[in-house]
């Protein structure tokens, strides 16, 4: 029985029985009736055709049915590499559909970083109590509801707590098998979501522990010395996985600095007018400092007003129950040492740097360090931000009611004073949930006699009904909202696809049913790309992520001749010319429009990267295929690479000779298919080591 | 790691919070720049307010923006900017709820009174808020 005494079984049913009563409030995410929506939706759409490739035996680079073909850019920022993502196809393959599957993965990983957060909490306060309200508080928080519209909120939060868990370890014990867990964490962070939010958070963090906990920061030091002199070949193998897991943003960063590929909503240049866009992914300063910086999505003073309203279309719900606040005005007067001085001064520095231009701080970042031009959506930061806040409330609880305090006990009057004030403050406000005035009340009243001498099952009995006071705002608010949101009858796609191949586009895009719950066209795009279905050559709104050749041709014809050229999906032209005019290409002269398979030519093989074509011509003649073009396509006939030439400005074409041949266009990237292969591998390796270890801890431990 | 520094008391430094909360909130106060920061939010106001009527949800960042405020204000034109995203969405009963609201601020023989009587008289009287 791994429950061993009755402290572990209370624990154990909390925990549980806090995810159980998530669940509930959020039952109908659960079972659909409300779908996802924002960036949750775009994810599970890319996630959907990322493994539905995967399980007919694709890897895919390229998405060959969005924007006339382009680079899958999705698969180093989506959380497709990440090893706890592949739970979806294994989740379909035991009957579940897709959708279903995605949403057991979403919710099961932000549970796994609240577990997470119990044990640094733990690890960090030695304090079961106080680990377990913090526990709670983050779950019932703002970062909840994220799951559902913002989803790279959590892919950013969770390794990054986990991270911290096998950092708190490491340093504590100095063991191989919590090295493995970083570098585990690590590699997760890099390919979910964009890592540049922990790298800061990291950094900071590292500013200001060595100046605070200069000691230990030395001892801790030394001590690391002799494990790498105790460790080189472990830690070889782990300076190797490191370098593995950059790679995929590394290699992005390279095929990104050669101008082929172009993200126009990112810098914000007009599709009409893409002369002006910039041709990497670098952003100017207003770009990151101001638009979806914290001071743009803040509610700025009126935290507590209107916590009914928010909007499920809105992704950035900055919320923390009141019972956080009631703790950190109550502890003011208590005691303070330098790990509570150090957690409140990281957290007012990200603070600082999410608030963007309001600040000098996120432009001094922005000046002299160089990852800072490559993101924005700075409220981004509320993934640490909130779970922060948390913590130190949690420990400034444990400070209040704990013996360590230094003598210094808060004064008796402190807590009915500070809560009065609150509760007049939240009164004066106006727009506030009854839930947050009875939240808060029983908060003044429980906490007023806990400041006293109690008998132990008193203090007991009131340590159990805090808790349950802290949620009975979130679950106010979260029930409210999801009261309001409007009910959507749109079917998302939930079975496998099966890619094949269609010689003509469509002329026009069906009306998505879906579209009333879109904030952006991309999503509406996204959803043929996860049904494998050929979208027409019309560009709605401004759109992702696409090959610059695509919009340069756009500027050229302009959509309507872009739309009627791109229809045909193989050209064939007659005798070699050289010269290809658009006028003898639109009037048809010359060129023989392929719409079904033929004697001369057929597809035989399809998939996201390939294309494989049987040819049997009488003489030599020239093949376009269009599907975009970037120069990490290759062309072979018969197994022999042959020149692909860029055609019409944006596509795919090859000189065919006479007789019968076996064409093969194939998207080989640099580092191919195999640095993804290989970081999965590394990644699984370095789970089974982190659990494995754990595990023997755990042995060991009992 | 960190949790020894857990009983190491700062012994150089004020002990109570409410020292590093005042100094972080004067930190705050001098370095942010809150003329832009009620720019920015404006900004994003006017946008906000083009996609609310566009999603049809009158929820969409209310809370975040200075619509909310003018609502709190008993800004008609709030309120009845309010309504009209209800009835937008079909939501008669909470579009009344807001007209009534606005109606308390407008001129019995205005315009937009009259607009408002012709949509929800019936209804606010079958609700009894008239």
């Amino acid at each position: 029985m791994f429950l061993k005494n009755s402290g572990q079984i209370l624990r154990f049913l909390l925990l549980c029985g806090s995810c159980l009563l998530w669940l509930f409030i959020f039952k109908d995410f659960i079972v659909g009736a409300i779908p996802i929506n924002s960036d949750t939706n775009s994810n599970f759409l890319v996630l959907k055709f990322f493994f539905d490739n995967v399980l007919q035996g694709v890897l895919p680079l390229w998405d060959p049915f969005t924007y006339l073909g382009r680079h899958f850019v999705y698969i180093v920022s989506s959380g497709a590499l990440n090893p706890f993502a592949w739970s979806i196809p294994i989740l379909y393959l035991f009957g579940f559909d897709f959708y279903q599957a995605y949403i057991c993965f979403i919710v099961g990983y932000f549970f796994l970083g609240c577990f997470g957060f119990y044990e640094v909490l733990f690890s960090v306060l030695r304090n079961r109590y106080a680990a377990s309200l913090g526990y709670l508080l983050l779950l019932f928080s703002g970062l909840g509801p994220t799951v559902f519209n913002q989803i790279h909120l959590i892919y950013i939060y969770v390794p990054a707590v986990w991270f911290f868990v096998y950092w708190i370890r490491f340093f504590s014990d100095y063991r191989l098998s919590d090295f493995w867990g970083l570098i585990l964490s690590f590699m997760i962070i890099s390919i979910s979501s964009v890592p540049f939010y922990f790298y800061t958070v990291f950094l900071s963090l590292n500013c200001i522990y060595p100046v605070l906990f200069f000691q230990n920061w030395l001892v801790q030091f030394l001590r690391l010395r002799e494990f790498i002199v105790g460790h080189r070949a472990a830690l070889f193998c782990c300076v190797i996985a490191v370098i593995i897991s950059l790679l995929p943003l590394a290699l992005f960063k390279v095929m990104d600095s050669r101008g082929e590929n172009i993200i126009p909503e990112r810098h914000q240049c007009s599709t009409s007018n893409n002369a002006q866009c910039p041709q990497n992914a670098e952003l100017d300063y207003p770009s990151t400092a101001l638009n979806g910086s914290l001071g743009e999505r803040m509610p700025g003073g009126r935290i507590f007003s209107h916590l009914d309203k928010f909007s499920y279309h809105s992704d950035d719900f900055i919320y923390i129950p009141v019972v956080c606040y009631f703790i950190l005005a109550v502890s003011a007067f208590a005691f303070m040492d330098r790990l509570r001085l150090m957690v409140l001064l990281w957290w007012f520095l990200i603070f600082l740097t999410a608030l963007g231009a309001l600040t000098p701080v996120h432009r001094f970042l922005f000046e002299h360090i160089f990852y800072f031009q490559y993101f924005r959506n700075l409220f981004f930061f509320s993934a640490f931000l909130i779970p922060l806040a948390v913590f130190f409330s949690a420990a400034q609880f444990q400070v209040m009611f704990d013996k360590f305090s230094d003598g210094i006990r808060i004064p008796c009057f402190w807590v009915p004073i500070a809560g009065l004030s609150g509760l007049a403050l939240i009164f004066f406000h106006g727009n506030v949930l009854g839930a947050t005035y009875v939240s808060l009340g029983a908060a003044i009243v429980l906490l007023t006699i806990l400041r006293f001498d109690i008998p132990v099952l008193v203090r007991r009995a009131i340590l159990v009904l805090l808790p349950a006071v802290a949620i009975l705002e979130p679950w106010q608010v979260f029930a409210s909202n999801i009261s309001h949101i409007p009910k959507y009858t749109c079917q998302f796609p939930k079975d496998e696809a099966l890619k094949v191949f269609e010689y003509v586009r469509p002329a026009v895009d069906g009306n998505d049913q879906c579209l009333p719950l879109y904030r952006r066209e991309i999503y509406d795009v996204l959803r043929s790309t996860a049904a494998f279905k050929d979208r027409s050559g019309y560009f709605k709104g401004v759109p992702d992520f696409l090959v610059k050749y695509v919009l340069d041709f756009k500027g050229v014809l302009g959509q309507d001749r872009l739309a009627a050229y791109a229809r045909y999906k193989l050209l064939l032209y007659g005798l070699p010319d050289a010269h290809f005019s658009f006028e003898r290409l639109l009037e048809g002269k010359d060129v023989r429009v392929l719409d079904a398979p033929s004697q001369q030519l057929k597809v035989f093989a399809f998939d996201s990267n390939t294309l494989k074509i049987a040819s049997h011509l009488d003489q030599e003649k020239f093949l376009v295929y269009n599907d975009a073009y970037t120069s990490d396509w290759k062309v072979y006939v018969d197994g022999k690479e042959e020149k692909l030439h860029r055609t019409n400005i944006a596509f795919k074409g090859v000189y065919i000779p006479a007789g019968e041949h076996i064409v093969e266009f194939r998207y080989s990237p640099l580092g191919g298919v195999w640095v993804y292969v290989l970081f999965l591998g590394v990644a699984f390796v370095a789970l089974y080591l982190t659990v494995s270890g754990d595990r023997f801890r755990n042995g060991r431990d009992e | 790691m960190i949790s020894e520094g857990r009983r190491q008391p700062l012994t150089m430094l004020v002990k109570r919070p409410i020292f590093w909360y005042l100094l972080l909130a004067c930190i705050f106060l001098s370095v942010t720049d809150f003329e832009l920061w009620h720019r920015l939010r404006l900004r994003h106001l006017q946008t906000i307010q083009v996609l609310i009527t566009d999603r049809k949800d009158p929820y969409d960042n209310i809370r975040y923006y200075d619509y909310l405020t003018r609502i709190d204000q008993r800004d008609s034109d709030a309120f009845v900017e309010l309504g009209n995203n209800y009835l937008t969405i079909g939501n008669t009963k909470d579009a009344c709820r807001a007209f009534s609201q606005a109606l308390k601020g407008l001129s019995s023989d205005s315009a937009e009174r009259k607009a408002i009587d012709n949509i929800c008289h019936d209804s606010m009287r079958r609700s009894g808020s008239l």
